[in-house]
């Protein structure tokens, strides 16, 4: 049984200050989505950088959320970087329609543009239980 | 298929734009009144004030819930220079909720944010609730 997929989310931003509306879908052979996490070139772009985000119709993050609150600096291993949702809280993946807003938070000093914004998900199969929860 | 769950998590964000040295800015906002639960409080300046140094008390921030019933949380607000820190976590609070009351406070300026010249660097701030909601 396939337990864990990371699914990336590519978004291009052109210039300081861009919103970029983008549309994906989670992959069809997992159930949920435990976790997200986010990753800009620079760790100085996430100054005033902001991400909405809704699965499935449902408000995950609202407008205005900080992408700083959903990354963490080089030093956090890469598998405790995820903004992990809670046991209960079930975000249906199975091809779910996600829709998004990102703004870039305007600061230049040393950003090179164009750059990607990267968003992680993290897909797993089976129960919330058998999954340690950070 | 993933079960129903009964409550969903909800951010809530109180922004705060101080634009005067010593600036005092009260929080008065009705909830949504599908909201249950308060988790957790997270403070965040979102714009870069000092490229060199942190800021520990760059202001003072009180939050009360309930239409002022509770008072859960007086903290200062500080600026961090690294963008981003090892691991974001919330303030743990974890109140009910009363449907339709208003969460109150305010926001002070204690007059640290200056460039070299002590002029004042206007900033944003943003107060997170971590909440807890119904379907």
């Amino acid at each position: 049984m396939k337990l864990t997929k990371y699914q990336l989310i590519k978004i291009k931003v052109g210039i300081a200050g861009e919103t970029v509306k983008f549309t994906a879908d989670t992959d069809k052979m997992y159930e949920r989505i435990d976790g997200m996490f986010v990753s800009l070139p620079k760790d100085d772009s996430h100054f005033g950088s902001t991400l909405e985000l809704r699965i499935a119709d449902q408000e995950i993050l609202p407008e205005g959320f900080e992408t700083k609150l959903l990354a963490c600096n080089q030093s956090t291993s890469p598998n405790e970087r995820y903004f992990m949702f809670d046991k209960d809280e079930a975000i249906e993946a199975h091809g779910s329609h996600i829709e998004g807003r990102f703004t870039d938070g305007g600061f230049t000093n040393g950003i090179t543009f164009p750059y990607q914004a990267i968003i992680y998900l993290k897909l797993k199969n089976g129960k919330p239980e058998d999954v340690p929860q950070k | 298929m993933c079960p129903k769950s009964k409550e969903i998590r909800r951010f809530v964000i109180l922004p705060v734009d101080v634009t005067e040295d010593g600036q005092i800015i009260h929080l008065d906002r009705k909830l949504p009144a599908h909201l249950l639960r308060c988790k957790g409080i997270m403070l965040s300046v979102k714009n870069c004030i000092d490229p060199v140094n942190d800021i520990p008390h760059l202001g003072e921030v009180s939050v009360l819930l309930n239409s002022r019933q509770l008072h859960p949380f007086h903290h200062m607000a500080g600026f961090k220079r690294e963008a981003l820190s090892k691991k974001n976590s919330f303030v743990e609070i974890n109140e009910k909720l009363i449907p339709n009351f208003t969460v109150n406070g305010f926001y002070r300026d204690l007059g640290k944010s200056k460039d070299h010249e002590g002029k004042f660097i206007p900033y944003s701030l943003n107060i997170y609730l971590d909440c807890l909601a119904s379907e």
